[in-house]
């Protein structure tokens, strides 16, 4: 039963995390390498909210919803945007999204000692699992809310994107953002927006984490290959993909995992980090596109089977 | 700096005198009688928005200097388009007519010189607060958005209701609505960047070669569109095309451009008539 918890749990978590990564990767052309930080303080929102206020975990969502959006929406501001009205590479993007996940963990760190030391609360290896609340047969409420979750964040982005203006002047700005601003669309505010939206997911899903694993600021380091591994899996490019490939390298690292400490033992668990890089490299080796590259495949063989 | 310009722009008398040198006898005569019988109320006047007088100048650009980062494109080039006109821009490759257009809605770096709408300065105005002006852009290429249907591409610029409405003009994409932009042919593909144009009912709009790389046949059906969009809403169109001689028969003013400067500007039979120009820089 555990391994269902586990697997499931973080394939959700991963996946949520994925959808931002490509999230801001597509509208604005960042890959973003902080975006782990982002997630682990959603973490330390929901350590606050149970250890020091008092409260249910689940009223971290909003609070680390929020607090994460805005680190997120401020560094896209201050720093991202800068660079690129100086037309700086991808290279220099990157490096600058790597110095802020760096700068972010120095912060997390000072976070965590602060919480130790000022309300005498175990702020590093942490898990909020025993505060959890346990539905009928042992079942964890995470569980059901990390499905959720992903449920409720694949429905929404739908309807963002497919049945509101807004959502149209997003698809839009992504395609060609010239023409939309000579139409009167400020690509500015919704290039603003999807930083926010991103960060705040990570946030949520910082909030899910603590409440089944172990939080720590390394994790804004460790996880960095899973998330980008499940964001190319899926392609890079498509929100669903993002979707199908976070869940796809959630369930191989915990499955594979468990499965490769059955025959080698316990000693295995610290080369865990291979799985994702294997999937990484195994999707830019044999189709570079993802599964969202597979999904255009199979529609053009059904197109030209119809025509012929 | 640009605000120096104020004063000469907001009486619409200078400005076209101004320009005119080369056409002072057209027939655009009756206007400047008009201005001069209202000279004391043309501050007032020009710089009411909702002003839409035939013959008075809805885009002005005095002394323009622009082009990409360090390369300069156009040299001090002084223009203006006025309302009830259609302007044509002409010139060989390279001179600068797609780059006039495009400071217009600040796509270029402007180093200096000013660019007035209907007597609001607009020179750093952001992009996407252009339309507000009034004034709508059709890009050369790249004017739809592709991956969105013919009626998101329509929503995007002014909701349903008016994707609605500018469907009425273009009775030609009605079947198409549901599909994706990238799926239409050329021809309706400039339809429908020019429905997106109307949506907002521009005093002023700016047209990219709009018949490049078009049959003979939908180039002359797009033309006959933009001269009816012009005499339906008396709006002032610039308009940059290659087919100059057809160019020079239609339209009622035009800027001669080469190498960044304008070497005419005016009646557009008057340059046909003056055999060094039209020899020079139309091949004619
Ligand atoms: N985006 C750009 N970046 C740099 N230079 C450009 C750009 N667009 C045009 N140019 C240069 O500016 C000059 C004028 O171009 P353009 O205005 O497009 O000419 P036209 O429309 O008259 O053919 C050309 O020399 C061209 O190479
Ligand atoms: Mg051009």
């Amino acid at each position: 039963m555990i391994i269902i918890y586990d697997g499931l749990i973080y394939a959700s978590v991963l996946a949520v995390l994925c959808v931002g990564l490509t999230l801001t990767y597509k509208i604005t052309s960042v890959p973003n390498f902080s975006h782990m930080a982002f997630a682990i303080l959603g973490m330390y929102m929901a350590l606050i909210t149970s250890k020091v206020l008092g409260l249910s975990v689940y009223a971290a969502l909003p609070l680390a919803f929020a607090a994460s959006g805005l680190v997120s929406l401020l560094f896209y501001l201050a720093v991202i945007r800068i660079l690129q009205k100086k037309k700086s590479s991808v290279i220099s993007l990157i490096i600058a999204t790597l110095a802020f996940d760096i700068f972010m963990i120095g912060v997390l760190n000072i976070l965590a000692d602060s919480i130790r030391n000022g309300f005498q609360v175990l702020s590093r290896d942490f898990t909020l699992r025993s505060t959890d609340i346990v539905l009928a047969d042992g079942l964890p409420l995470v569980f059901v809310v990390s499905i959720a979750v992903l449920v409720g964040l694949a429905l929404g982005l739908y309807y963002l994107l497919y049945r509101t203006n807004y959502g149209m002047r997003m698809r839009a700005s992504i395609e060609n953002e010239t023409l939309a601003r000579t139409l009167g669309i400020d690509t500015r505010l919704i290039f603003s927006m999807s930083w926010f939206l991103s960060g705040g997911l990570a946030g949520i899903a910082g909030v899910l984490m603590a409440l089944w694993f172990q939080g720590d600021p390394s994790l804004a380091m460790i996880m960095l290959p899973s998330i980008f591994a499940g964001s190319i899996v899926g392609g890079f490019t498509s929100i669903y993909g993002a979707i199908l490939g976070g869940l796809l390298v959630g369930l191989s690292e915990i499955i594979g995992t468990t499965a490769l400490v059955d025959v080698f033992g316990y000693w295995i668990v610290q080369y865990r980090p291979i799985i994702p890089f294997i999937a990484m490299i195994a999707t830019l080796l044999v189709l570079p596109g993802g599964l969202a590259q597979l999904v255009t495949i199979i529609r053009q063989r059904r197109l030209k089977g119809k025509n012929a | 700096m640009a605000n120096e310009h104020d004063p000469a722009c907001n009486d619409g008398t200078d400005c076209r005198d101004t320009d005119d040198s080369h056409a002072q006898a057209d027939m655009h005569d009756h206007d400047n009688g008009d201005h001069d019988n209202n000279n004391n109320n043309d501050n007032d006047a020009v710089l009411d928005t909702t002003s839409s007088r035939p013959g008075s100048p809805a885009v002005y650009i005095k002394n323009l200097v622009c082009g990409y980062g360090k390369n300069r494109v156009l040299h001090n080039v002084d223009f203006s388009a006025n309302t009830d006109e259609l302007t044509a821009i002409v010139g060989s490759n390279g001179s600068g007519k797609s780059t006039l257009l495009k400071a217009i809605f600040g796509l270029c770096d402007i180093t200096s010189g000013s660019i007035m709408a209907r007597g609001k300065n607009i020179t750093r105005v952001p992009t996407h607060d252009i339309l507000k002006h009034g004034i709508s852009y059709m890009a050369q290429r790249k004017n739809v958005f592709q991956e969105l249907t013919l009626l998101e591409n329509l929503s995007v610029v002014g909701g349903r209701a008016n994707a609605d409405q500018a469907m009425d003009h273009f009775p030609e994409l009605k079947p198409f609505l549901g599909r994706p932009a990238r799926t239409l042919s050329g021809g309706q593909r400039q339809l429908l960047a020019m429905a997106m144009m109307l949506i907002n009912k521009p005093y002023v709009m700016l047209f990219d070669e709009p018949t490049a790389a078009l049959s003979p046949k939908n180039a002359d059906l797009i033309i006959a569109k933009i001269r009816k969009i012009n005499e339906e809403n008396n709006n002032c169109i610039v308009l940059v095309e290659q087919n100059v001689m057809q160019a020079l028969n239609y339209c009622d003013r035009v800027y001669l451009l080469a190498s960044g400067n304008v070497v005419y500007s005016g009646d557009p039979q008057v340059l046909l008539e003056d055999k060094d120009l039209a020899s020079k820089y139309l091949g004619l």
